[in-house]
């Protein structure tokens, strides 16, 4: 019951900040004031900045406004996709090609002219098969056949089949373009002063541990942005230190990683509450429990399916995000709109069903037919307090179904490496966040055999070639179906190496100064303050 | 000769340990404690209760110490005598189970440690010489390493256990108790009746052990109490810095670090563990400085803490 | 003196060689390398691609190298003033190190600074005050202060400056010589924590000595002379107390310099320590090498000063 309310509250929220309800539209007739610096913060130090070759989100947070993409996500409208360095594309006849029309007179931040060389280095990088860019190459690689550049006014991409996904994917945050003479001259983008983009601001300053800053581009190509004259990025790594800076006003926006949570929210509310518009969001990240399927025990789907039915999503749910989130879902109704098995049918299946006794009863069964003594296991958990939390909690639900899990907790290094040589058994707590707003993004990343967060190599012919199809697939209806059928798979049959939890929801806030920010559906699309300015 | 220094800055001006009188101080102790040494009989007095609690915690506590069956975040009642924490435990529960961990790492290490600490102190020592050189250049290397990057590194190769935390603690605690046990031989060596038994033939090790060992039993028990304290507070710092025991193992360490993030909704969770830490380790060492200002004026300052 | 000298000298250097191959070594020990960790940390693209990324880049960092090799290669650098290559950050260690050390250098003198101002004097009004409630309340608050772990001292800090004055140091670390203002509104509190916590020992020994100077035959005589015990105490007693305590308290600042990273992580002081505990998860060799090693040659250069400064002054030791 609250957290319906919530959810409502949420939209309320969401529908301001659209600009739809009444109260939003007398916002949005206020004149847009220039000058003032936003302030934010980063959870952690992304040290290196290529954003073609990395792929963590303090990567994106760092370079969002510095850069320019073909296409982008509106500032104004998250949801929408808008030109940026092209001026509009048209489509191919046979719907096999896409033709993009380069803006003309733009420069970057060295004064140097932008044209089709720059456009032709970046794609050339992300989809070159020995560079490993995780983002953009894992994006378009599968789905381009070539990129050609008839004139220096046009980059015509042709497909080798006609993919839904590509024209999000053009539009990605992770897809930008970077300046040919600077590839050239340091042959790659990992250090600040590489940053020379096209976009509304300039790579001012990184000083490691502490601060990132970006100041306006004098000579950005719309005229009319940015309209705040910086940004800085805090880089707080402490919880305490983040909650901190909320509280006294450091910070004008908390968003995108990690989210408040609703105590957290609550305390804020009580300080600062007249002065911050808090909401509850979806964070487009799923919270999941990976399982090592190339070794006993989860090489048996009994195993992994009896893991599936003896987790309790509500509960974990209840304790670990205070009753926000969606548990059990794969894909969400409000980031992943149709393409989301419905939350009755998701919340009927056995596992996600209450009351739990059922299919903890089954799941015993399942685990005493191969073990009867019970299942003892090793548990890796990463080493910082809310994934060992959450991970303590998944232990202690498995109990009940006999499976007897030992933590081995690991910092960031050990956990990947562990991660990488396949020495687990089961993951006990990880969070991914989709990239791309497709539901592909998600199922190319943790499902696919040949999926970059497949950690427990699950494979399945049959789930590979719905995949496939999903991404082949033009007509939206039967896409949506492909999808569900993909949902239905994993809900009832095998769970793969990767056991949904749910899907994850938490509050962010913006400070009323700070007027036409929009939080995005995917956390990396709308980072760049373009068009956000400051009241006095 | 010259390197007692560095841990032992006070040898300056020690003055000499007071042969046998310390066994038969320890007998006679207790009436004498008390009047000049009251804050000592209080930190006896909580290391005591708190070693009962570690001994009869099967009895004392309610639940498992990783039972998640209850509501989050209840504050402290008559069901849940500490409240319940973020994931739903019973605090009371895990600190009276965390007194058996928390205790355990401390005397494992401790006992280990500065026992191994204490023999190559005595052995260095006595035989002076390059052996003694040599092995005061590794306590030198050891010492070095700033202790709670030492701790971490070790961690990190060895893998979190319960026991790896001890294992990584006695590495730490090695030397600097080595340092000072050498110290302590140092200024009994010369003395005279170490000089007879060795006149009367006694063997090296005999007069190690039998005679100059016991001698230096003041100072042992005094790196003891204090060492124990600062495992405690070390092991807290290595979970701090998520390379602590494991995380579902109910160490106050690790309670009162999970606790930081809801310190004002509930800081019952991090004032519980929180507390039980600043006894033991304020027991400890009010029962050290005891100890200390009865036996050896040499120890005075010395501390495990960093 | 000068042979005395020399031989401890030359003790340094046996000394400094352990240490470079404690360090080598136990990193290396670490499971994982960082190849693998760049490899699977950007996350998607698996297979041939990656295991064929890890072995470049290991051939790119010497890593595929006999390990003797690699550990003589890095003393030969090191003594030609080249502390290697950050292939995390992708800058020079000496570049952040001359960046960090000063900031962990400050923070360090600071805590000192803060933790003798109040922790000798009550060591002093302890030992005068032997045995009375005075003495205890001093041992007591002292040793309070050794009770509280060390980062809930640091949050609690954090958490009143926030919940009962509503306010924060600057989010965006200056340096001293940049912002000395701004720069010690930063570094007071970290400071403040640290100093509370090892202000107990200093107090403990200053009272100590003390008490051996106040009985010992000059400050009797001085007594007997008349002298008030003002002076007494302040003219004669303290100054021969201190010279313990001084060396003391520089052995303890060596040590301190990767013992405050605890408060380098709450306060986000973007010091040695942080940046320390970044390249031990990272596996950035070159970086933890050259910090580690920069912390133990701090150490073992104070213990050196130490005893040199003990044997000028001390001259039964020289002997010895």
């Amino acid at each position: 019951m609250g957290m319906r309310r919530l959810i409502a509250a949420a939209v309320v929220l969401a529908g301001m900040a659209a600009g739809v309800l009444p109260l939003g539209a007398a916002l949005a007739q206020e004149t847009a004031r220039r000058g003032g610096i936003v302030g934010y913060w980063d959870y952690s130090d992304p040290a290196r900045l290529d954003w073609m070759i990395e792929s963590a989100l303090s990567n994106q947070q760092a370079t969002a406004g510095v850069y320019s993409g073909l296409l982008q996500y509106d500032p104004d409208d998250p949801e929408q996709i808008v030109p940026d360095l092209a001026t509009g594309y048209t489509a191919d006849a046979d719907g096999l090609g896409f033709a993009f029309t380069l803006r003309q007179g733009v420069k970057w931040h060295d004064g140097r002219p932008f044209s089709t060389a720059d456009v032709k280095a970046s794609f050339d990088r992300m989809l070159d098969p020995k560079v490993k860019s995780p983002r953009c190459g894992a994006l378009l690689k599968d789905i381009v056949a070539k990129v050609q550049y008839p004139d220096d006014q046009t980059v015509h991409f042709r497909l080798k089949f006609p993919a839904a996904t590509f024209l999000p994917s053009i539009a990605s945050a992770w897809c930008r373009i970077a300046a040919k003479h600077v590839l050239e001259r340091d042959g790659d983008l990992q250090s600040a002063k590489s940053q020379i983009g096209t976009g509304p601001f300039k790579f001012k300053r990184y000083e490691r541990g502490s601060i990132i800053e970006w100041e306006r581009n004098p000579d950005y190509y719309d005229p009319r942005y940015p309209l705040v004259d910086g940004v800085r990025q805090y880089i707080l790594t402490a919880p305490a230190r983040q909650m901190a800076a909320a509280k006294t006003g450091q910070i004008d926006l908390w968003y995108p990683y990690p989210p408040m949570t609703k105590t957290q929210a609550d305390e804020l509310r009580k300080v600062r509450g007249d002065q911050v518009d808090i909401i509850e969001w979806p964070v487009n990240n799923v919270w999941v429990v990976f399982l090592n399927t190339t070794k006993p025990p989860f090489d048996n789907v009994d195993l992994r399916r009896a893991v599936h039915l003896a987790l309790d999503r509500q509960e974990l749910f209840a304790k670990i995000f205070e009753g926000v989130g969606l548990p059990c879902a794969i894909l969400d109704v409000k980031t992943d709109g149709a393409f989301a098995l419905p939350p009755e049918e998701v919340n009927a299946t056995p596992g996600c069903r209450r009351p739990k006794d059922q299919d903890i009863a089954e799941a015993r069964r399942l685990v005493a037919r191969h073990y009867p003594q019970g299942l003892d296991m090793d548990v890796l958990a990463f080493a910082y307090s809310n994934q060992t939390a959450r991970a303590e909690l998944v232990v202690s639900q498995l109990r009940k179904a006999n499976i007897r899990g030992k933590i081995r907790s690991l910092e960031y290094g050990g956990a990947y490496s562990a991660i990488g040589r396949g020495d687990f058994q089961m993951i006990g707590s990880l969070n991914t966040a989709n990239f791309v707003k497709d539901p592909n993004g998600l199922v190319s990343q943790l499902y696919i055999s040949k999926g970059g967060r497949n950690f427990g190599k699950w494979k399945s012919e049959r789930f590979d070639k719905l995949a496939d199809a999903g991404v082949r697939e033009i007509d939206t209806a039967k896409r949506i179906q492909i999808y569900y059928e993909m949902q239905r798979m994993l809900l009832n049959e095998d769970p793969s190496g990767v056991v949904m939890l749910g899907r994850e929801y938490g509050y962010y806030f913006r400070d009323k100064r700070l007027r036409n920010y929009h939080f995005a559906p995917v956390m990396y699309d709308n980072l760049t303050f373009m068009k956000s300015w400051l009241t006095k | 000769m010259t390197e007692q220094r560095v841990t032992a800055a006070p040898a300056a001006t020690a003055t000499a340990l007071e042969g046998d009188t310390l066994l038969a101080q320890a007998v006679s102790g207790a009436r004498f404690l008390a009047k000049s040494q009251p804050l000592g009989v209080i930190g006896l007095f909580i290391v005591v209760v708190l070693c009962a609690v570690a001994l009869f915690a099967p009895w004392l506590a309610h639940y498992g110490p990783k039972i998640t069956a209850f509501d989050t975040y209840q504050p402290p009642s008559a069901a849940h005598w500490f409240g319940t924490d973020h994931l739903g435990r019973d605090i009371f529960s895990r600190v009276v189970w965390g007194a058996r961990l928390s205790l355990y790492v401390g005397l494992a290490s401790v006992g280990v440690g500065v026992t191994l600490g204490w023999v190559w102190g005595l052995v260095s020592g006595y035989f002076g010489g390059w052996f003694d050189s040599v092995s005061q250049r590794l306590v030198d290397i050891l010492m070095g390493f700033p202790p709670i990057i030492l701790a971490l590194a070790l961690m990190a190769v060895l893998g979190q256990s319960v026991n790896n935390v001890v294992l990584a603690l006695i590495v730490l605690l090695m030397p600097t108790a080595a340092r000072t046990m050498r110290a302590a031989v140092l200024s009994i060596r010369e003395m005279t009746y170490v000089e007879s038994a060795q006149a009367v033939g006694c063997s090296h090790w005999r007069v190690i052990f039998v005679h100059l060992a016991p001698n230096t039993l003041g100072t042992y028990i005094v790196l003891v109490t204090v060492n124990i304290a600062y495992a405690i507070v070390v092991e807290a710092a290595l979970s701090f810095l998520g390379l602590g025991s494991p995380p579902d193992e109910p160490s106050w360490g690790g309670m009162l670090t999970a606790a930081t993030e809801s310190l004002e909704r509930a800081p019952w969770i991090a004032f519980f563990p929180g507390l039980a830490i600043s006894l033991v380790v304020f027991g400890m060492n009010l029962l050290g400085d005891a100890l200390r200002d009865l036996t050896d004026a040499k120890l005075r300052g010395t501390t495990g803490a960093e | 003196m000068l042979i005395y000298s020399a031989r401890r000298l030359l003790l340094f250097f046996p000394s400094l060689l352990g240490v470079t191959i404690i360090i080598f070594g136990l990193v290396r020990m670490v499971p994982g390398d960082i190849a693998e960790i760049l490899a699977f940390d950007a996350g998607t693209e698996r297979g041939a691609v990656v295991d064929e990324n890890i072995r470049r880049i290991r051939a790119e960092l010497g890593l595929d190298k006999p390990i003797t090799i690699q550990y003589l290669g890095w003393i030969k650098d090191g003594l030609s003033g080249n502390f290697g290559f950050s292939y995390w950050e992708k800058r020079p260690v000496a570049e952040i190190i001359r960046e960090r050390f000063p900031r962990s250098l400050e923070l360090a003198a600071l805590t000192l600074v803060i933790a003798v101002v109040w922790a000798v004097p009550l060591g002093v009004i302890s030992a005068v005050r032997q045995n009375t409630w005075a003495d205890y309340l001093v041992r007591v608050l002292s040793i309070s202060g050794l009770s509280l772990p060390l980062f809930l001292t640091g949050i609690l800090i954090l958490y009143v400056l926030v919940r009962f004055f509503a306010w924060l140091p600057p989010l965006d670390f200056r340096d001293f010589t940049d912002q000395p203002l701004e720069n010690l509104q930063q570094l007071i509190w970290p400071a403040l924590a640290q100093a509370i916590y090892i202000s107990a020992p200093i107090t403990r020994l200053t009272r100590s000595q003390m008490l051996d100077v106040i009985r010992e035959d000059y400050v009797r005589t001085a007594r007997a002379k008349g002298l008030s015990e003002r002076i007494v105490v302040y003219r004669h007693a303290f100054r021969n107390a201190l010279l313990p305590v001084v060396t003391f308290i520089g052995w303890w600042g060596g040590r301190l310099l990767g013992g405050i990273v605890i408060m380098e992580i709450i306060f986000g002081v973007p010091g040695m320590g942080t940046s320390l505990i970044a390249a031990v998860s990272h596996r950035d060799y070159p970086t933890v090498q050259a910090m580690v090693l920069l912390m133990a040659l701090v150490f073992l250069l104070l213990n050196l000063f130490i005893d040199l400064l003990y044997g000028l002054l001390d001259p039964r030791i020289r002997y010895a």
